[in-house]
């Protein structure tokens, strides 16, 4: 019984994450909650069943503690989101058009900009607010899967997958009911 | 006995028992602010009194679920309005679980070609299904397209998203597991909207019984729900009345008795001194039941001045009873000054009665009634009910002999003109903000309700609905097709951020007219997948995906016309109906602004949009001009009572001098009564008005009672007592209405109790003999 014990234990000290100390969820949301400003240039793939080809987008993410995320899409078309607090505007300087929502009218989008927000600022009650939050992986490499709660998300989205290193997000897919997926691959910028 | 006075006493039981007998069988009290309220003068009004009655607001009731975790309150929301929902007594629940109403969903998807202001031709020529599509793409893009991805390849011109937007454009509370929270998701909230009308207080107790009586069978262990709203407010309200009446009443009744007893010191006098009151407030409850149907609750707490004055008239006839003489001689010796006293109170009282504020009109009523048969029960019943031996032992002055007023009674009529100008100085300070026409003030909801619904409003996000636009017509159809008309102004209007936003009937219900251009820019089966063609040329939509487009557009071209009828049983169906209804005359189109931030420009706007049938309502402005207009008109009835009560004094005394001695205590009393309360920092209501005519009804009592020629120094005593008694009575009716929770009553309590304190301190001024 106990050679079976330390044989397990020996294994699990191979898996990857388990060599380093423990690492635990409020561990990563304690780290990333200490990062009052991030920037990132992105890369986002699309593949869609309604069309032939991927979409591909790239751009820049801004997040500043404790709400603010703007998104600003630079090929092939420009566009900026910028979600703060409870609302989302939307610029669309081609069309010269401003239109703004509050965010609990779209639950959907809602849910899908809690998945980043609040995963960059540390909040997890907000996660688990909309989401059942699982993490894998250790410090230097960690993966935070999501899975929708309620109705609103989980008719759209089936799950979020998050990779990372330290406080930092490194790749993110969205995988959707349809069949559809995204990923954004992300590169920080210096502060 | 005579045979005279056995017909008086014959005449009075019957009275007493015809009336007793009306109101066990027709009494019903009614504690609704509205029925308080005087009818609509014009077009605005008429719509403002048909909202506070009946109109979507008063039929909100807003709740929040509180005290467990906001997973446990997320289920209790569900279970509760699916509960109510199914229970009949509400139009509608809304929770903001966006499961429940996806029928609604469904229908505007399926109604969009008809629904969209976006259908227009252009819009599905080639250019247009192009330029739409490219944008299209662009959103597919974008994190928001996850939305209507879906939706893509039957909707690619986005007709749903537009109405989806309009619909949607009001700020909404956040979501917590899937239902509307509070942002610390420490309360769950929902609006229910009940299908009684919200004067309907016995529905409106029941809905919210109800309401409480589900919530306890799903509720999870500690949580409580809290329910706040128009309806409610009006239930508690009516309560309150009704608890505040009945208490005042007896207060008042108990505090009188005592001062009687200490009086009289024999229990026969004090009980009979409670029949000529006793008989006006039964006379007069039944004069306001006859006269207007249901009683108002604040009527009824008037009952307690009744009585406090109607108690007077007795003393006056015990106190002057000489010894020895039979009372019919006193009550024929006093008669002519108690007829006068009477006389003024009820002049004061026929003010009310002319007014077309119907609160008021009720008021005058029971007091000219009341005042009148307590009258001539003191001078025709009491001098034969009462035993001869019954007065034997009462006081025959004061129990202390010192008048404290003597030293100043020298200078008493400058004194007086002096408090009297000085009052008028202050009162002329305050000139501008000397009333409050905030009709919000006048409900008796308690604050801590208001405090709550105010709360769960703004967690709601729930329009405060201050601001309608209406639109009169005289048909439906009309009505319709002039609100549409009207979208170009306020488009304009939300663009340049004067309104945050609007709702109207022809979002739901387009006209026939307009269904009928939409119908027409709908291309044939054959043209339109020729266009289509067109359109996707060059773009990396996969062949094939729009094959539900072309069906859905088909189906359109052919689909009934959308009717009221396509509603029903949605949640659209009540919200149609609050938005256009049927008026006397023709119909009303309802457009509830929110947010408004720039009235000028939006009346700017209105107007030169040049149609008369359009009427921008600001409800609260209206609400404040109704009851300034009320206000003003109670100010000159109460000049005009005022000018009769001195006609009547005059020629009662048929001596200038004395009138003035007479009429200025009164006059005086009510001046530094209203300096008084100005300078506490209360502003002035009709109902302060309504006790200011009391107050000087009671301060010219005492001034004739004072100025009585009195043959001795046994009578000056016996006039002081009377006074003095007199006085204590009032204040006990006026301290047991201060005490009430009721804001209407506490004003009159306070009102009375200064009144009847200066009118006692300047009567003795200003007496013709030392007092």
């Amino acid at each position: 019984m106990r050679r079976v014990a330390i044989a397990l234990l020996l294994a699990a000290c191979h898996l990857p994450g388990a060599a380093q100390e423990a690492f635990s969820l409020p561990a990563l949301m304690q780290a990333l909650a200490a990062v009052p400003v991030a920037q990132a240039r992105f890369t986002e793939v699309r593949h869609l069943r309604l069309l032939r080809a991927p979409l591909e987008l790239q751009g820049t993410l801004r997040y500043v503690r404790p709400d603010r995320l703007e998104r600003r899409v630079q090929s092939p078309y420009e566009e900026t989101i910028v979600i703060e607090g409870n609302r989302v505007s939307v610029d669309d300087p081609a069309r010269g058009e401003r239109r703004s929502y509050a965010l609990a009218s779209l639950p959907a989008a809602y849910a899908m900009v809690e998945s980043l927000r609040a995963t960059l600022a540390g909040d997890l009650v907000a996660l688990e607010r909309h989401y059942e939050v699982r993490l894998a992986g250790g410090r230097e490499a960690w993966t935070l899967s999501l899975t929708p709660r309620d109705a609103g998300g989980a008719g759209l989205l089936t799950e979020v997958r998050l990779q990372g290193a330290a406080a930092r997000i490194t790749r993110i897919e969205y995988l959707e009911a349809a069949g559809d997926r995204t990923t954004v691959t992300i590169r920080e910028l210096q502060p | 006995m005579t045979r005279g006075a056995r017909v008086t006493l014959s005449l009075w039981i019957f009275l007493l028992l015809a009336c007793g007998a009306w109101l066990l069988r027709h009494l019903s009290v009614s504690t609704d602010l509205g029925g308080f309220l005087p009818p609509a003068a014009t077009p605005a009004q008429e719509v403002l009194v048909d909202q506070l009655r009946a109109g979507v607001a008063a039929r909100l009731v807003l709740m929040g679920i509180e005290g467990a975790d906001s997973a446990a309150l997320a289920g209790a929301s569900r279970q509760l309005a699916q509960s109510l929902e199914a229970s009949g007594a509400f139009e509608t629940v809304a929770n903001g679980d966006p499961t429940r109403h996806s029928r609604e969903g469904e229908l505007l998807f399926a109604l969009r070609y008809a629904l969209s202001p976006g259908v227009q031709a252009q819009r599905f020529s080639a250019q247009g299904l192009r330029a739409a599509l490219q944008e299209e793409l662009q959103l597919l893009a974008s994190p928001l397209g996850l939305l209507t991805r879906r939706s893509l390849p039957a909707d690619p011109t986005g007709e749903f998203r537009r109405i989806a937007t309009q619909l949607g454009g009001a700020t909404v509370p956040a979501l917590g597991h899937g239902v509307w929270q509070s942002a610390d998701g420490k309360r769950a909230l929902l609006v229910a909207q009940t299908r009684a009308p919200g004067f309907d207080l016995d529905a409106q107790a029941s809905a919210a019984g109800l309401a409480q009586a589900r919530f306890a069978e799903l509720a999870p262990a500690g949580a409580r729900l809290r329910l706040a709203g128009p309806g409610l407010a009006a239930v508690t309200a009516r309560a309150t009345i009704e608890a505040d009446a009945l208490r005042a009443t007896l207060i008042s009744l108990a505090g009188v008795l005592l001062v009687l007893a200490a009086v009289y010191r024999s229990p026969w006098p004090v009980l009979l001194s409670a029949l000529p009151a006793a008989s006006g407030m039964l006379a007069g409850a039944t004069a306001v039941s006859v006269l207007f149907g249901p009683v108002h609750g604040i009527t009824l707490a008037f009952g307690a001045v009744l009585v406090g004055e109607a108690v007077d008239y007795p003393t006056y006839l015990y106190a002057h009873a000489a010894r020895g003489e039979p009372l019919t001689r006193t009550a024929a010796r006093i008669g002519p000054t108690l007829g006068l006293a009477i006389l003024t109170t009820a002049c004061g009282a026929l003010a009310m009665l002319l007014s077309s504020f119907r609160g008021l009109a009720q008021l005058g009523t029971l007091l000219i009634v009341g005042i009148g048969v307590s009258g001539l029960v003191v001078w025709r019943v009491l001098p034969v009910l009462t035993p001869a031996h019954a007065l034997r032992a009462k006081a025959r002055g004061l129990p202390f002999r010192a008048s404290p007023l003597s030293p100043w009674r020298k200078r008493g009529p400058w004194l007086v003109a002096l408090a009297a100008i000085g009052a008028a100085l202050l009162i002329a300070a305050h000139r501008d903000r000397l009333w409050d026409d905030d009709l919000a003030n006048l409900s008796p909801a308690p604050p801590e309700l208001k405090a709550l619904d105010s709360e769960l409003r703004n967690q709601l996000g729930a329009p405060d609905l201050r601001h309608l636009v209406a639109v009169r017509a005289a048909t439906r159809e009309a009505a319709l097709q002039a609100s549409e008309r009207l979208v170009a102004v306020l488009e304009r209007a939300v663009a340049a951020d004067w309104i945050g936003g609007y709702d109207m009937a022809a979002r739901y219900l387009p006209s026939r007219h307009a269904q009928e251009q939409r119908r027409a820019a709908l291309p044939e089966a054959a043209a339109l997948a020729e266009r289509l063609q067109q359109a996707t040329r060059g773009l990396p939509f996969r062949p094939g995906v729009f094959a539900p487009f072309l069906a859905d557009v088909e189906r359109a071209r052919r689909a009934a016309w959308v009717d009221a009828d396509t509603w029903r049983g949605t949640a659209i169906a009540p919200r149609l109906d609050s938005l256009l209804a049927q008026a006397d005359r023709g119909w009303v189109a309802l457009v509830p602004l929110t947010a408004v931030r720039n009235v000028e420009a939006l009346d700017g706007a209105l107007r030169a949009h040049g149609d008369d049938a359009v009427l921008h309502i600001d409800l609260k402005r209206e609400a404040d001009a109704l009851v300034a207009g009320y206000r003003r008109e109670s100010l000159q009835l109460f000049a005009f009572g005022l000018a009769c009560i001195a006609v009547l004094v005059f020629a009662g005394l048929r001596d200038g001098k004395a009138t003035l001695r007479v009429l200025a205590p009164a006059l005086a009393a009510a001046l530094l009564t209203v300096a008084t309360l100005l300078a506490a920092g209360s502003r002035l209501t009709i109902v302060h008005l309504v006790a200011l005519l009391l107050v000087i009804g009671v301060a010219l009592n005492y001034a004739l009672v004072f100025n009585r020629r009195a043959a001795d120094e046994a009578e000056r005593a016996l006039t002081r007592l009377t006074v003095l008694a007199a006085s204590l009575t009032t204040l006990c009716a006026a301290l047991a209405l201060s005490a009430c929770s009721t804001p209407v009553l506490r004003a009159i309590g306070v009102t009375v109790i200064c009144g009847t304190l200066y009118a006692f301190l300047l009567c003795a001024l200003l007496a013709r003999k030392p007092v």
